[in-house]
C-alpha cells in the first residue's frame, strides 16, 4: 500500500436531484499513480460522482482533488486533470488544425507533438472539420487531446464508447504505455469491463449511489474466488455461504468472499473471479424493476 | 493574455458567418446594384446644379455606408450575444470547454471582448472597403455627370481618413451605450438558447403591460420601464443646435473628424453609459453562474 497523500479524498459524497438522492454519501480515496475503475450499472451514480471530482456539479460533503475544492476551483483545477465525460463532444465548428491551436494557446499543458502522436494511424486530418469527422473519428481526436495534455489526474468516462473493437484495444495499450506514469492517476468508468480489467490497480463497485468494493485488485484476488462445484459437493459448497451462484453450462459456479481456498479447494476448481463475474455477482439489485407492467 | 487572444479568435471562427461571408455577400450585392444603376444612368438625378461639392458627395456616400454598417452590426451583435452565450452547449461541447482551465467567467468574458473588438473590426473593414468603393463609383460618377467632380485623391484621402477616424468612434461608443440591450440578449441566450430573441422583446413589452395594470387605478399610463428603453435607444441625446446639414453638406472642404466626434458625442449621458456597462457586467456574471451549473446541452 501506498503511502502517498491521496490524489482525491472524499467523504460523505451526497447527491440529491430534488428529492431524489443518488449518491449516498461515498467515502474514498484514490492514491497517485493508480488506475481505478468506477464500475456500476445504469443509473448507479458513477457520472454523477465523476461530475462532482471534476467540479461539474456541486454536491454536499466533502470532496477534494489535488488539494482543491473542485466546484470552487474547477478552471485552476483543470491545469492538471484531464477528463472526457462524454466523447465526441468536442466544438463542431473547427478544424482540426484550429482545435489544436486554440489548446496551445489556452492549456499550458497539451501538447501538440503528443497529439500528433497519438493520431497515428487514424484517418484524421489537419484540415478537416470536426463537423465532418465520423462519430468514431472524433472520439478518435477528443482521446488524442486528451492523452495529450500532461495531467496528473485522467478522468475518462465511457471513453471508447462507439468506436470498433480494433481502436479500442489500441487506445488502452497506448493508454497503457505511452500516457500512464507513476505520476498520473487513471479513473475510468464502462461497462466493456473486460477489456480494461488487465490494466486496473484498483476497482470501486458502485450500486444505487454506495460503493459495494473499494479494493485494490490484488485484495480482490485474495478475497474471492469463484469456484467451479463438482457434482455431489453442492450442498457443501453452499454450506460456506456464497455471494452468488449459478448455474452454465450445465456446471455450477459460485463466488465466495473470504473463504479459505483450501476448504474450496476440496469441492471443485478454484479461480479468481474476472471482474464481470464478480460485477454480476455483487450488483444484484433489490430494486430493480421485477416484472412491473408499465 | 495568450489565452484571451485565442478565446477571441474563435469567437471569430464560430461567428464568421455573420461577420465576414454575410457581409462580403451583402457589398458585392451593393457593388452589383450600383454599378447596375449606373450604367442604366441613373445618376444623370446628380447632374442638378444643387448638387453638393464632390468632396462631400463622396463623405456623405461614406457616411451612408457607414450608417448602414453600423446598423448591420447592432443587429448582428444583439443575434452574437443571444447565440454566443449558449453556442458552446450545441453538440454537447460544453463538457470540451469545461474541461479547460478557464471559468465561465472567463469564457463569457471572452465572448464579451471579442464582440467589442475582433467583430466591430471585422465590419469596420468592410466599411473601409465601401469608403474606397464609394470613391471609386464617385469617380465614375464624375466621367458620366456633367456637374459633378469627383475629389481627387488627396482629397479621397483626407475625406476617408477623417470620416474613418469620427464614424469609427461613434459607432464603438455607440455599442458601448447599447451595452445593456447586449446583456440582456446574453442573459436570455445563456438560459432560453434559441427562444431568447422572442423573448428579448416579449418579456419588456409583458412587464409594460403589467406596469400599466398595476397604474391603471390611478389613470397614470406612463411607464417607468418604456421610458428607461426609449432613453437607452436614443444615442447621443439630441441632435447638436449649433449643426446644420445644409451647411455641412455644400461645403467643399473635408470634414474635420475631431468636429464630427464632437457633434456626435456632445450629448452623451456618460454617467448612464457607465451604468449600462455595469449591467452588462451583471448579466454577464449572472450567466456564468448558470452556466457553472450547467453539464449537459
Amino acid at each position: 500500500m501506498s503511502t502517498s497523500a491521496p490524489l482525491v479524498k472524499a467523504r460523505a459524497l451526497r447527491k440529491g436531484f430534488g428529492k431524489n438522492e443518488i449518491l449516498h454519501g461515498l467515502d474514498f480515496e484514490i492514491l497517485p499513480g493508480k488506475i481505478v475503475g468506477l464500475i456500476g450499472h445504469n443509473g448507479a451514480g458513477k457520472t454523477t460522482t465523476l461530475n462532482a471530482l471534476l467540479g461539474l456539479s456541486s454536491c454536499e460533503g466533502e470532496i477534494t482533488v489535488l488539494g482543491k475544492n473542485p466546484y470552487k476551483e474547477r478552471a485552476a483545477l483543470m491545469n492538471d486533470v484531464a477528463f472526457i465525460s462524454d466523447v465526441a463532444s468536442l466544438p463542431r465548428f473547427l478544424r482540426v488544425r484550429e482545435l489544436f491551436d486554440l489548446l496551445d494557446e489556452i492549456h499550458p499543458n497539451f501538447s501538440r507533438e503528443k497529439a500528433n502522436g497519438f493520431l497515428v494511424g487514424t484517418d484524421i486530418r489537419a484540415n478537416a472539420k470536426i463537423k465532418n469527422l465520423s462519430k468514431g473519428m472524433v472520439a478518435q481526436l477528443h482521446l488524442a487531446v486528451v492523452m495529450a495534455i500532461n495531467a496528473r489526474l485522467l478522468v475518462l468516462d465511457e471513453p471508447t464508447l462507439g468506436l470498433d473493437i480494433t481502436y479500442r484495444k489500441r487506445f488502452y495499450k497506448r493508454l497503457l504505455e505511452d500516457y500512464m506514469s507513476e505520476d498520473r492517476t487513471l479513473l475510468i468508468t464502462t461497462h466493456q469491463v473486460d477489456e480494461i480489467e488487465f490494466m486496473l490497480s484498483d476497482i470501486m463497485f458502485i450500486r444505487d449511489g454506495h460503493l459495494v468494493v473499494d479494493s485494490s485488485m490484488e485484495e480482490i484476488s485474495e478475497r474471492y474466488a469463484q469456484l467451479s462445484v463438482a457434482s455431489g459437493n453442492i450442498e457443501a459448497a453452499k454450506a460456506l455461504n456464497p455471494v452468488f451462484e449459478e448455474s452454465k453450462f450445465g456446471q455450477n459456479i459460485m463466488i465466495f468472499d473470504g473463504v479459505d481456498n483450501d476448504k474450496l479447494s476440496a469441492l471443485g476448481e478454484v479461480s479468481i473471479p474476472t471482474v464481470s463475474d464478480l460485477f454480476v455477482a455483487l450488483m444484484q439489485r433489490e430494486t430493480a424493476n421485477q416484472g412491473e407492467m408499465i | 493574455m495568450r489565452s484571451w487572444v485565442a478565446l477571441v479568435k474563435r469567437e471569430f471562427l464560430e461567428h464568421r458567418g455573420a461577420f465576414l461571408y454575410a457581409p462580403a455577400v451583402i457589398m458585392t450585392v451593393i457593388i452589383v446594384v450600383l454599378s447596375t444603376a449606373i450604367l442604366m444612368n441613373q445618376p444623370e438625378l446628380a447632374a442638378d446644379a444643387e448638387m453638393p461639392g464632390g468632396v462631400k458627395f463622396y463623405e456623405g456616400a461614406y457616411l451612408g455606408t457607414m450608417l448602414m454598417w453600423s446598423v448591420y452590426l447592432i443587429i448582428a451583435l444583439l443575434f452574437y450575444f443571444s447565440d454566443a452565450f449558449h453556442a458552446d452547449r450545441r453538440g454537447n461541447s460544453l463538457l470540451f470547454w469545461k474541461s479547460m482551465p478557464k471559468s465561465d467567467l472567463e469564457i463569457l468574458g471572452s465572448k464579451v471582448l471579442a464582440a467589442y473588438t475582433i467583430l466591430p473590426l471585422a465590419i469596420g473593414v468592410w466599411a473601409l472597403i465601401s469608403g474606397v468603393v464609394a470613391y471609386l463609383f464617385s469617380i465614375v460618377i464624375g466621367l458620366i455627370v456633367v456637374f459633378y467632380n469627383a475629389p481627387n485623391f488627396f482629397q479621397f484621402l483626407s475625406s476617408f481618413f477623417q470620416v474613418t477616424i469620427a464614424a469609427e468612434i461613434y459607432i464603438f461608443m455607440a455599442l458601448i451605450w447599447f451595452a445593456p440591450f447586449f446583456g440582456w440578449a446574453a442573459f436570455l441566450g445563456t438560459i432560453f438558447k434559441r427562444w431568447s430573441i422572442p423573448l428579448f422583446f416579449v418579456i419588456p413589452a409583458l412587464a409594460i403591460l403589467l406596469e400599466r395594470v398595476i397604474n391603471i387605478r390611478d389613470f397614470d399610463y406612463s411607464s417607468k420601464i418604456w421610458e428607461f428603453i426609449l432613453f437607452r435607444l436614443n444615442f447621443g441625446g439630441d441632435e447638436p443646435q449649433d449643426f446644420d446639414p445644409e451647411v455641412w453638406i455644400m461645403s467643399n472642404e473635408s470634414t474635420s473628424a475631431w468636429e464630427m466626434i464632437s457633434y456626435g458625442l456632445s450629448n452623451v449621458d456618460y454617467m448612464h453609459m457607465a451604468i449600462g456597462v455595469a449591467i452588462l457586467g451583471g448579466f454577464v456574471v449572472a450567466a456564468s453562474e448558470y452556466r457553472r451549473r450547467l453539464i449537459d446541452a
